[in-house]
Formats: structure tokens, C-alpha cells, sequence
């Protein structure tokens, strides 16, 4: 890979923050998270490696991976890491972006207490209920 | 003579592969041992009361041990000596340790070593004569060699305490590194800043003396009475005349490469090395003066109104003498030239860390401005490569750094600020972030948006595009691929090295220095900043690589040695030192030139042969130079001269026991 790659624009940079609320540029690259992810065998990207993509800003690798959609936000990663960066909640940052851009922003998001919200979205959007 | 003879099981150390029962009865047999035991823990306080109460009831008048090496304990147990009225050098230990049950495993052949070594420490105690220390005075005064921040430390430490003290430095200002820096972490204080005050300090302080443009020429002499020649340069400025106006270094027309400013700027031939110098006294550079070169010029004595300027001016040579030494000579940063691979030298985007440090600093060969030295451009894209000549068995050095990483993480931060469009990589193998609040300053200058990527770089070359610019190839752990980067500068954090001079010093001082280049501590763990040589002690990096808050530390604790050294007024000689038998000496001196110590000398005795008064040459001992090394003593014919402690009997004896 050369730099300088393509990278994501700051809108859409910022529309990951804002879904997110979380800052990927703290990532210190120590793989807590795929190892522990029960599907990382799989993955093309591993957990962390989706990390340092969107760090770098290079969305297009992430956005084209199977990784995405393979995760199953069993929240092992995100319970795991040490900056709280929550990877299962970057991960399902980007599957909202995919969502909302695919559905001309029909789907609403929607909040039950208690539960965390990507497993409940990441369950609808597998099982279309 | 009545031995008592004491094995320790170390806990398990010895027990569990030395049947310490079994020596203690076999050592029992021998002759003159009238007590034998063992002991759980002879160090300990119980073990300690049982060898006393041992002597006590026992009546004895030497003592055997059988334990850990003497480095440990053999203190310990000269003290117990010492309460029940003995004499320290009447207990002689046998290392059952080290030297047996840590290097065994057969637990038989193990048991018979250690019965041979405590028969043979049997046999050296029973020709163990009694020896003495002797106190010797203590020359109240303190010479720190080295006025960066290590030195100015110590320096202000000792004067504080009441004692004056002389402070060396080699450049025509004291401040060292630290007065190249610009800020430093993880305060992001501004180095001068905080530099400057204690400079002042050091400056005004009554008890300290500043010697700038100083260096140590000889050193003789031992502890409490060091004599150092002190070559003071000279500086064609009289010091006592100038008032500090710069007029001279401004119309000076000789321009020079300024080696403050890493040669990215030039001085003239007379100048301070920065603005904030303490002195602030200007310097002629003799080298590189017109005058000198030529016989031509001397602009700067017309125009110096107080007649400041002597060219006639002499190097001197001064004579001093102090009770303690601290050395505080600081180090080099590498210009990796050797490591073709980065380019450095060949590409003027090419820096290392220090050279960026003078393009941050305000009063740099940039005033500040952080620019692209090929084109002065601001970088869009920066590239930071950690280790560059450091973990390197191959062709740099095999130590780590230690702050590479953390002032990388200030320069990404530094750099983030000023341009926040701009991108900046860190190629680097680990990032070690030990010290206080070091772990969220590495946090800081992620969140800000600097990319480490976990790999190092193989090749920095030109990219040859029409903006000059250089590729960088390296490798991304995470992502597992080679990435290559085309960036506008790279910087190299670049390897910590002593000084140049610094094994020269060491010679002079008598200290030693690892394969490395940097000076010996006495104890890595407990001794960091004494030397194998009584009152010579370290501070700062030219002890190894270390950050500005452990220079301090250390220099505060260098200080303390020579602090209680001055308060006792006197310090206690090693008795096991070269011992000559004049009787015996037949004056050959063949033992004064293989002294490394210069300890021997001539003497001349008086003596009643035949009813005359005759004179005869005999050698003598300072027994304060001697360290006891044995040289003197193999080599003398008539065995005249022995070492305290280990004489020729005692040594003959042991290889009797055998």
C-alpha cells in the first residue's frame, strides 16, 4: 500500500463519530480484539486491523470487507479493550453507514433500555424482524 | 586459636543441593574448630545473635562462614566481628553459593565441594592477620565535572548543603542538552524555561564557582584528596572587562557552521553559544578566527569599548583539590551517515530528532518555523522512523535510547499543532512509555492524530518528483503489508551515545566504562551513581540513557555521597591493601611500575648494621591509592609485599587444603 491512499471525506468521517461517539485515533494496536473474537477464522480483516483502516481513514477497504458483515457484536472485543474503543460499535458504525445510504435513510433508529443498541440493530438487520 | 565455623542454608539456596548438616560435622574434625553449625538464615537478625552467641560461649577468636558470596553479607558479618570485639578481617567466608550449590546439581559431589571450600577458608583464617582502616582526612571541596542539567543539579545540591564546589564545564556556557531543546515531555514545558532559573541559580549561588570553557586535564590522588589539573581555554574575552554588550559578535565578519543549531545555522567566530548563555560572556574560536588565521582582522577588539578582547591571551593550567568528584559529562546524539539505508546526509529532508528540536526552538536556525530544509516549504507529510542506530547489533548500538519514544510523541504533538492539515506516520518497533504520566502523553498524541504503524522501514530514498520529495518503505505489523509513504521530511530519532572523549576521562578518573561506552555504576540496582572508585560518583546520561527527571534524581543522589562524606570530615580506608614487609624488601622496585595506581614509591630506612648507621632504599605504600589489586604482590622476589587479607601464607594455605 502507498501513501497517500484515498481517504474517506471528513463528512463522512464525522458521520462515523457521530453514530459512534467514539475516537478510533486512540487505538494502540494491541489485538486485544481479535483475540478474542470467536469469528475472527472468519474474517478477511481481523478486528484490529479494521481499527487501524479507519484510523488511517482508508473506509473503502473497510466498507468492501467481509468482516463486516461476519461480525456477530457478541461484544467480546468491545468488553475487552483497553481504550474503550468498543470495536463491535465502530464496526456496526460502518453497517449503519452501509444501511442508511442504501435505504435512502428509512431506517430510524430505535432505542430499547438496557439493551445494547448495535446487537439489537445487527440482529434486525440478519433477520429482517 | 579457636575457630567457630557457621553454614547457612540460605533458605533453600544452599540446602537443596548441599547436605549442610553433613559439612558442618565433617568441618567439626578439623583441628582448632571447636564449634560447628547450621543456620537457616545467617544474614538475618537470628543468625546474626547466633554467631554472637557463639563467640560468647565459645570463646572464639575466628570465624568461618559458609554462605552467599561475601559481595552480600561479608559487611554483615565483619560487623558482628566487630560487637564482640574482634578483628572485621578474623571471619573468612567460603561461597557456597555462587560458586557451589547455584552452578551443581548433583547433590553428592556438590556436598564434597563445600566441605574442600570451608577446609579451605579453615585454613586461610588460621594465618588471617589483623588489619586495620586508617581514617583519612576529607578535602571539603567538590569538583562536577559537566554543567548540563545533571551537573548543575548536583552542583546546586552540594553548595546548598554549605560546601563549595567547582563547576566544570567545557563549552563557554553551561545548559547542555537541555538548552537545545524546545519543550520538553510530558509538560510540554518549554526547556529553557525551565532550565534557565537553575542555571541562574548555579550562577549566583556563593559556595558554587563556575569554570566554563574548562576541561580536565590530570587527576591524581584518591578519595577526600583528589588533585585535578584543570585546563582552562582561552577564550580571548577577559571575562572581568566585558560587560556582555555583543557588539563584538555582531560586527564580527567571519561566518562559522553553528554546532548548537546541528549546522543548519552559522555563528560568527566570536559568539555565545546561545542567548540565554550563562556566562553571558562571548568566545573567540581560535580555529576558525581570522586573526588567528591570518594575522588579519581584530574588528571585534577596535569596536569593544571595554577593552575586553585580549589575543594574547593563554590556555592556563590550574591545580586544584577536592574530597569528591561527580561526573556529569552528559552525551552525543548519533548522525547515522553509517546507515546508508535512511539516506541521512544525502537528502536535505533528511533530519534527525535534535535537528527538528532546533527548528521548533524560537531562537533556532528557523526562529520556530517548521519547514522542509530542501525548499523551505511547510511539510504536508511527515514520516518519524524510532531506532535508528539503537536495538541494532548490527551496525548501531545495542541499547535502547530510552526517550526516542516520548519525544517523538512531543514532536508529532508539537507538529500537530502548529499544521493541523498535516499528516505524520511513526514507524517504530515498541513504544515504551514508562515514566510518570509517559503512558497519557502517548495517548495525547494518538487522539491528536498521529499514525503509529508497527514496523520499521527498510529504505528512505529520493522519490525524484518535481517537489523533491523522499519514499519511505516500510512495513504495518497490524494490516501484515509493506507501505510506502511519500513524505516531505523524515525525521530520525537517532541513537544516544557517550561522548567522545569520555573513555579518556575515565582513564583520568579512574573509573570504568562497559562495552557500550558508558560509565560503570557500582551496583546496577543499589550502587546507580558510585563507582568502582571511592568518592567518584555519576550523574545523568553519561552513566546510560535516561530522561531529564532521572538525571535530576540522580544527580541529587550523587550529591548526597559527597554530602556525607563532607559532613563526616573523614573517610575510612580498606585495610585489604598491598603491605610491605621492609625487612624483606630488598629495594628492587620492581613493583612500582606495575602499580596501575602509581601507589608505590621509594623510601629511604635507617638501619643499625655492624655498629653503623646505614640507609636503605625500601618501597612504601599509600595504602589509600592501593586498591589491593595483587599486581605488586605476585611479582615481588623477596615476598616482601602482601595484601592485606589475602596474603602469601593465607593463599598458600588454601592450596595446601586441597
Amino acid at each position: 500500500m502507498r501513501f497517500p491512499q484515498k481517504v474517506a471525506s471528513s463528512a463522512v468521517q464525522a458521520e462515523l463519530k457521530t453514530i459512534t461517539q467514539k475516537d478510533v485515533k486512540d487505538c494502540y494496536q494491541c489485538m486485544k480484539c481479535s483475540s478474542g473474537c470467536p469469528f475472527v477464522a472468519d474474517m478477511d480483516y481481523k478486528p484490529h486491523q479494521l481499527m487501524l483502516l479507519t484510523k488511517l481513514g482508508l473506509f473503502d477497504q473497510v466498507l468492501k470487507s467481509r468482516s463486516l458483515w461476519v461480525c456477530a457484536s457478541c461484544l467480546t472485543c468491545s468488553s475487552r479493550c483497553p481504550r474503550d474503543i468498543e470495536p463491535a460499535v465502530i464496526i456496526e458504525g460502518f453497517r449503519a453507514m452501509v444501511l442508511r445510504e442504501k435505504s435512502d435513510d428509512k431506517i430510524q433508529a430505535f432505542h430499547k433500555p438496557g439493551m445494547p443498541r448495535q446487537a439489537l440493530i445487527a440482529s434486525m438487520r440478519k433477520n429482517r424482524r | 586459636m579457636r575457630i567457630g565455623v557457621f553454614i547457612c542454608w540460605c533458605g533453600s539456596n544452599i540446602k537443596n543441593t548441599v547436605d549442610v548438616e553433613r559439612v558442618a560435622q565433617e568441618i567439626k574434625k578439623l583441628p582448632h574448630v571447636v564449634y560447628s553449625s547450621d543456620v537457616q538464615y545467617l544474614c538475618s537478625e537470628v543468625g546474626q545473635s547466633e554467631i554472637g552467641r557463639a563467640i560468647d560461649e565459645h570463646k572464639l577468636d575466628r570465624v568461618v562462614i559458609g554462605a552467599c558470596s561475601p559481595r552480600m553479607h561479608e559487611g554483615t558479618f565483619q560487623q558482628v566481628m566487630i560487637s564482640k570485639g574482634l578483628n572485621p578481617f578474623y571471619v573468612e567466608i567460603a561461597n557456597l553459593r555462587e560458586h557451589c550449590s547455584w552452578v551443581h546439581t548433583d547433590k553428592e559431589k556438590a556436598t564434597i565441594k563445600s566441605i574442600d571450600l570451608v577446609r579451605k577458608a579453615v585454613a586461610k583464617t588460621k594465618h588471617a592477620i589483623p588489619l586495620y582502616s586508617e581514617q583519612l582526612g576529607v578535602n571539603k571541596r567538590a569538583l562536577v565535572i559537566g554543567g548540563g542539567i545533571a551537573g548543575i543539579q548536583a552542583a546546586i545540591d552540594i553548595a546548598d548543603a554549605g560546601y563549595p564546589v567547582d563547576l566544570l564545564e567545557k563549552e563557554s556556557s553551561i545548559g547542555g542538552k537541555m538548552a537545545q531543546f524546545d519543550k520538553t515531555f510530558p509538560t510540554l514545558d518549554c526547556s529553557a524555561c525551565i532550565l534557565t532559573p537553575k542555571m541562574v541559580e548555579a550562577a549566583t549561588h556563593k559556595n558554587i564557582t563556575l569554570l566554563t570553557s574548562s576541561q580536565v586535564e590530570g587527576v591524581s590522588g584518591y578519595v577526600g584528596n583528589f588533585n585535578v589539573t584543570i585546563r582552562r581555554r582561552a577564550t580571548s574575552v577577559r571575562s572581568d572587562l566585558c560587560n556582555g554588550c555583543g557588539e563584538c559578535v555582531t560586527k564580527c565578519p567571519k561566518k562559522v557552521d553553528n554546532e548548537f543549531d546541528q549546522g543548519q545555522s552559522k555563528r560568527k567566530a566570536i559568539y555565545t553559544l546561545f542567548p540565554q548563555a550563562v556566562p553571558n560572556k562571548p568566545v573567540v574560536d581560535r580555529e576558525n578566527c581570522t586573526y588567528f588565521k591570518t594575522g588579519k582582522c581584530g574588528l571585534c577588539k577596535r569596536v569593544c569599548t571595554a577593552g575586553a578582547i585580549d589575543f594574547d591571551m593563554q590556555d592556563e593550567l590550574v591545580e586544584r583539590a577536592y574530597g569528591a568528584i561527580i561526573v556529569a559529562t552528559g552525551f552525543d546524539l548519533n548522525k547515522p551517515t553509517h546507515l546508508g539505508e535512511y539516506h541521512y546526509g544525502q537528502h536535505p529532508d533528511v533530519i534527525t530528532s535534535l535537528d527538528l528540536e532546533r527548528m521548533l526552538n524560537a531562537s533556532g536556525p528557523t526562529s520556530g518555523k517548521v519547514m522542509r530544509p530542501s525548499n523551505g516549504q511547510k511539510p504536508k507529510r511527515v514520516v518519524f522512523i524510532q531506532c535508528v542506530g539503537s536495538r541494532d547489533k548490527h551496525k548501531g548500538n545495542p541499547y535502547c535510547s530510552k526517550v526516542c519514544c516520548l519525544y517523538t510523541a512531543k514532536h508529532a504533538l508539537l507538529l500537530g499543532e502548529k499544521f493541523p492539515d498535516m499528516e505524520s506516520y511513526i514507524f517504530y518497533i515498541d513504544v515504551r512509555a514508562a515514566g510518570k504520566n509517559y503512558e497519557e502523553f502517548y495517548e495525547k498524541a494518538r487522539r491528536q492524530g498521529a499514525k503509529y504503524l508497527r514496523g520499521q522501514v527498510s529504505k528512505v530514498e529520493s522519490l525524484g518528483d518535481a517537489e523533491n520529495r523522499l519514499l519511505v518503505r516500510g512495513f504495518d505489523g497490524s494490516l501484515g503489508e509493506q507501505v510506502e509513504i511519500e513524505a516531505d521530511l523524515v525525521v530520525l530519532a537517532t541513537s544516544i551515545e557517550p561522548k567522545a572523549d569520555a573513555k579518556q576521562l575515565a582513564s583520568m578518573l579512574g573509573i570504568s566504562s562497559d562495552q557500550n561506552g558508558f560509565y560503570t555504576e557500582a551496583h546496577a540496582k543499589l550502587k546507580p551513581f558510585e563507582t568502582q572508585t571511592q568518592g567518584v560518583y555519576l550523574a545523568g546520561v553519561c552513566q546510560g540513557p535516561k530522561d531529564i527527571p532521572e538525571a535530576v534524581t540522580q544527580a541529587s543522589g550523587a550529591a548526597a555521597k559527597a554530602i556525607i562524606m563532607f559532613n563526616k570530615g573523614q573517610v575510612k580506608s580498606v585495610p585489604t591493601t598491598a603491605i610491605v614487609n621492609q625487612d624483606l624488601c630488598s629495594g628492587c622496585m620492581q613493583c612500582k611500575p606495575v602499580c596501575p595506581y602509581e601507589a608505590i614509591s621509594k623510601e629511604q630506612v635507617a638501619e643499625r648494621v655492624a655498629g653503623q648507621t646505614r640507609q636503605r632504599v625500601v618501597a612504601t605504600v599509600n595504602r589509600a591509592l592501593c586498591q589491593g589489586c595483587g599486581a605488586c604482590a605476585g611479582l615481588c622476589r623477596s615476598g616482601a609485599m602482601d595484601i592485606g587479607g589475602f596474603t602469601s601464607r593465607q593463599l598458600l594455605a588454601e592450596v595446601d587444603s586441597l
